[in-house]
């Protein structure tokens, strides 16, 4: 019956407590990796938007440039290399300005004239590009190939020029174009015009300065947790914001590229997905709640599976008490009910045996009255309305009235009863019908399981204000399996309607409590010798509780 | 927020773009320029090179209120390195700063670590009480960005920088590397340059022994500003004290100086300053000229042969600028003639002791900074013989010329060359000679 509680307990209630378990914990995942993906496109999105603002101050940068050198090529050849020259000394933004001859000559910086260091390193950099082994065209890469739509721009620009100017030379911009230039790691920007009559002439602008700028556009804040960097072409940091501080180990949410305006520049958003503190602490939270709701489930299945359990356990061992008190209430009823037909019928003839009839009904009525004493007090001390009247008794002098009232069901059982210590005074405070039950019903369980020891020893003795009444045996004892629960009520060591002993499991139980009310106890022992050793312990004086 | 950000920064990158223009007006001699040679007669009928002293000198501010209004932006390095002591001092020399302001100043306050904070935006040096609260509340922390946080006060710098009342002066702090954003000194000396353009000179202050002299300096000496060492956090308020008392007395602005020579005079190089040989002129510039100082520039030339008695003008030098107090632009110009004669004795007589002298600090200074490159190199023993050389040529000219202070700068010259002898250069040495060099390649007063 059990097993089928269970099982039907895990059909029920684990099964789908599981079920919700793992949908619900997919849940969380799905939302935090959602949370997470909400975080990381919002960070992308502000590094989007910040990209685009640099993006646009850095094409409205070049087309104003562009339009300024395109501005200038219908001017005459010296008056290019006036203005060009203090255009860029006096342009913050301008690092240096070349103008090459039609035979690719470079005429400023001007080599003939005295360079200064900056010229000097300005002919390196671009050393390649003027002698003609670069190309002025970059190369039509994936990035390059980007870059045209918004290159659009710039020949807009040149064709606004051309028409604005009128151009009344022939020297018309018939190329212009800007060229990202890596010198070592360092990017730098060379705007050009080549007019129709080979001239090209241009600027670098002076990457540093424009850095400065466009960093000081970045928001002064980003979220929690993140940090937002501009890289350049080898990965190192130009400018980082965020409470964060930006590092390359740092899980990146978002990779932009600043090209074409900035080629190989990247602003990258990196760390952990926006406010992760605040959202993996409501994760947190979540999955406690989940797991508190799945426990409670699980728990509250199992408390009521067992209280079931324990119902039926319950439900089971009543029935057996029943079946066990009326077994033990027939016995006597039966053999009064016969030595009383007996009698009644006038079937014994002598007085003799009339006697003997008469006494084994009063014995049957006596037992009976036991058995439905130890009944009523069971019920008194269930529901706490058991009464004590201690008083002062000498124990010995009980103990012996006692054993001499059943001398002769134990002598009838083949006991022989020893008693030690009964003639010295031992003083006890305790309700003595009380006393007369536990001791009784001690004695009830000799002649029941002990019989075949043979003998019964009692001893009574006083010490450290408690007085000792001892019952020893030579039953078989009781089995170790059983010792635990000794003293529970309604366990029995044979517990079958087919016993060999009648009995309730009342009798030890109800002992102990009975003296354990009134400040005693009710002990087992082994006894040394083989069979059981049962000690009642009673409180010498009265007890001020 | 986006739009504005979008419009400021192109803006900005339009403004710069488009150059600037200035009002042509002439005013009064604000600034006065000189030439000098090394010597008064040049020997006849011979191709020989001599030393042009070109200077400026600004007149003195006489009275308080005629001072033109600053626009300083403090720059400071709040990064953890400068906890306990630096901060507190350097807080202090920046209120101190403040105090030293009038009403019609601009201050403005920009922090540092990772990254950037504007703490004080440009305003009105008189709420002080204000100002001083957001002063008092910064702590150290963080890591060092001293890229943007110059760049922050470029940008704070710029709101008010149309306005060519203001004399503009950034002052940056420092006791660390720079390790967040461009770091090298080439960076930071391009962003000098570029300021350079607008007219906003960097003061750079250095403290204790990490900070990277090399990139200061080179940030100070390309916006034309000043450079200050401060072994001792101690120092800081009197150096703030030193640098304002400069930028108050400021009288001319984005100063041009451009020297003609004539008569096939031809100049072959410029002795400790950065400039441009185009031919035969010669063009420098100079970021602020401070009231009652002279900044000058050494133009080694060659003159070519001439007969004797014969006396020819051999260079015309003008000078354009902004004058900082009536906002107008100013012109000075000069010519230099000189005298040919064939007796050597009095040729050779005819010395400029102060010439020499400036000449004899300048190359001083680039001897200086040689010995610090090959100090780098680890080559500190080749440096020492330099420093050794070069001592006993200022030993020379000291007595040829009877000038003391050449001979005690002779003397800190061999004091280098023999501890360069045994070891290489200390942090605090090696700042100290950076700083110096640039002092007189600058003709800083205050140090």
């Amino acid at each position: 019956m059990r097993r089928r509680t269970t099982s039907q307990f895990i059909l029920l209630l684990l099964v789908p407590t599981l079920v919700m378990g793992l949908v619900l914990g997919r849940l969380l995942l799905h939302e935090r990796e959602r949370l997470t993906r909400a975080g990381a496109l919002a960070a992308e999105e502000q590094a989007r938007a910040v990209a685009n603002q640099i993006q646009v101050a850095v094409d409205g940068f070049e087309t104003e440039i562009m339009r300024q050198l395109t501005e200038r090529a219908p001017l005459p050849l010296a008056e290019l290399l006036a203005q060009l020259p203090a255009w860029a000394q006096t342009d913050p933004l301008i690092r240096h300005a070349f103008l090459l001859a039609t035979d690719a000559r470079v005429l400023w910086p001007d080599a003939t004239n005295g360079l200064t260091s900056e010229d000097r390193a300005f002919l390196q950099r671009f050393e390649l590009l003027f002698a003609g082994r670069t190309p002025w065209e970059p190369p039509a890469t994936d990035t390059a190939v980007a870059a045209s739509s918004t290159r659009q721009l710039m020949s807009q620009s040149l064709r606004s020029a051309k028409r604005k100017v009128g151009f009344s030379y022939d020297q018309n911009p018939t190329a212009c174009g800007w060229l990202p230039w890596y010198e070592g790691r360092n990017l730098h920007l060379l705007a050009w015009v080549q007019r129709a009559d080979g001239v090209r002439y241009g600027i670098e602008v002076e990457m540093t300065a424009l850095l400065a700028r466009l960093i000081t556009a970045f928001p002064t804040s980003a979220p929690a947790g993140q940090a937002l960097a501009l890289l350049d072409g080898q990965h190192a940091i130009l400018h980082s914001v965020g409470a964060t501080e930006f590092q390359p180990a740092l899980p990146k949410l978002a990779t932009i590229s600043l090209a074409p305006a900035l080629p190989h520049w990247q602003l990258v958003a990196a760390g952990t997905g926006g406010a992760a503190s605040a959202r993996g602490l409501l994760f947190l939270l979540s999955a406690i709640l989940c797991a508190i709701l799945l426990l409670s489930i699980l728990g509250g299945g199992w408390l009521l599976l067992r209280d079931a359990h324990h119902h039926a356990i319950e439900a089971r061992t009543r029935t057996t008490f029943v079946a066990n008190v009326s077994h033990e209430l027939k016995t006597p009823l039966t053999t009064i009910r016969m030595y009383a037909d007996l009698l009644r019928e006038g079937r014994a003839k002598d007085e003799a045996r009339r006697t003997r009839y008469l006494e084994v009904i009063a014995q049957e009525s006596q037992r009976l009255t036991r058995l439905i004493n130890n009944m009523l007090d069971f019920g008194r001390l269930e529901e706490g309305r058991k009464a004590y009247h201690p008083e002062a008794l000498d124990l010995g002098t009980e103990t012996n009235r006692i054993v001499a009232a059943q001398c002769d069901r134990l002598q009838a059982a083949g006991l022989a009863v020893s008693c030690e210590g009964t003639d010295t005074p031992c003083p006890a405070y305790a309700d003595r019908d009380a006393f007369e039950q536990a001791l009784l019903n001690i004695l009830d369980n000799a002649i029941k399981y002990a019989a075949t020891g043979k003998q019964l020893h009692l001893r009574v003795s006083a010490s450290d204000h408690r007085a000792h009444v001892q019952v020893c045996d030579r039953g078989p004892g009781v089995p170790a399996a059983h010792q635990a629960r000794l003293f529970q009520q309604f366990h029995r060591a044979d517990d079958t309607l087919t016993a060999r002993q009648p009995g309730c499991g009342l009798g030890l139980h109800l002992s102990r409590r009975l003296l354990r009310d009134q400040g005693g106890d009710l002990r087992y022992a082994p006894a040394a010798s083989g069979g059981a050793c049962f000690v009642l312990i009673l409180p010498a004086e009265a007890q001020t509780l | 927020m986006k739009l504005s950000l979008r419009t400021c920064l192109g803006a900005l990158l339009l403004v710069a773009a488009s150059g600037c223009t200035a009002p042509a007006r002439a005013a009064t001699d604000r600034v006065t320029c000189t030439i000098e040679l090394d010597r008064n007669l040049l020997a006849a009928e011979a191709v020989q090179r001599t030393v042009m002293k070109v200077a400026l000198r600004a007149s003195a501010v006489t009275t308080t209120d005629e001072r033109p209004p600053v626009n300083l932006v403090v720059v400071l390095d709040r990064s953890g390195s400068m906890g306990g002591d630096k901060i507190e001092r350097a807080k202090e020399a920046a209120m101190e700063a403040l105090h030293r302001l009038g009403p019609k100043d601009l201050f403005s306050l920009v922090l540092y670590d990772h990254e950037v904070e504007t703490v004080v935006p440009p305003q009105s040096a008189s709420n002080v009480e204000w100002i001083e609260g957001r002063i008092r509340k910064i702590q150290s922390r963080g890591n060092t960005a001293l890229f943007a946080g110059v760049s922050q006060g470029a940008a704070e710098m710029r709101k008010n920088l149309e306005n060519r009342k203001y004399v503009p002066r950034i002052l940056l702090l420092s006791d660390g590397q720079a390790n967040v954003g461009p770091s090298a000194p080439e960076d930071l000396g391009r962003l000098g340059a570029a300021l350079m353009k607008e007219g906003v000179a960097v003061t750079t202050v250095g403290v204790g022994t990490d900070y990277n002299e090399d990139l200061m300096t080179r940030l100070s000496q390309n916006s034309d500003g000043n450079a200050y060492f401060a072994a001792n956090s101690a120092e800081l308020p009197r150096i703030f004290n030193a640098e304002l008392g400069g930028v108050l007395k400021v009288v001319a602005r984005q100063v041009v100086l451009e020297i003609t020579c004539t008569s096939g005079v031809k100049p072959l190089r410029i002795i400790g300053r950065e400039g441009r040989i185009h031919g035969n002129t010669v063009e420098i510039t100079l970021n602020q000229l401070y009231g009652g100082q002279e900044k000058y520039a050494l133009i080694e030339v060659e003159v070519p042969a001439a007969s004797a008695n014969e006396e020819r003008k051999i260079a015309v030098a003008s000078c354009r600028y902004a004058d900082a107090i009536t906002q107008d632009d100013g012109k000075a110009s000069t010519h230099a003639t000189v005298r040919f004669s064939r007796d050597e004795k009095a040729v050779s007589g005819s010395f400029n002791a102060m010439v020499q002298r400036d000449i004899a600090f300048n190359t001083a200074a680039i001897a200086n900074e040689a010995a610090i490159s090959l100090n780098d190199a680890g080559k500190n023993a080749l440096a020492a013989v330099h420093l050794r050389e070069e001592s006993e040529r200022l030993r020379k000219v000291a007595k040829d010329y009877k000038l003391p202070e050449v001979e005690q700068q002779a003397d800190e010259l061999n004091a280098k060359a023999k501890v360069l002898s045994s070891r290489a250069l200390h942090a605090e040495e090696r700042k100290s000679m950076r700083t110096d060099s640039y002092q007189s390649r600058n003709q800083q007063q205050e140090k």
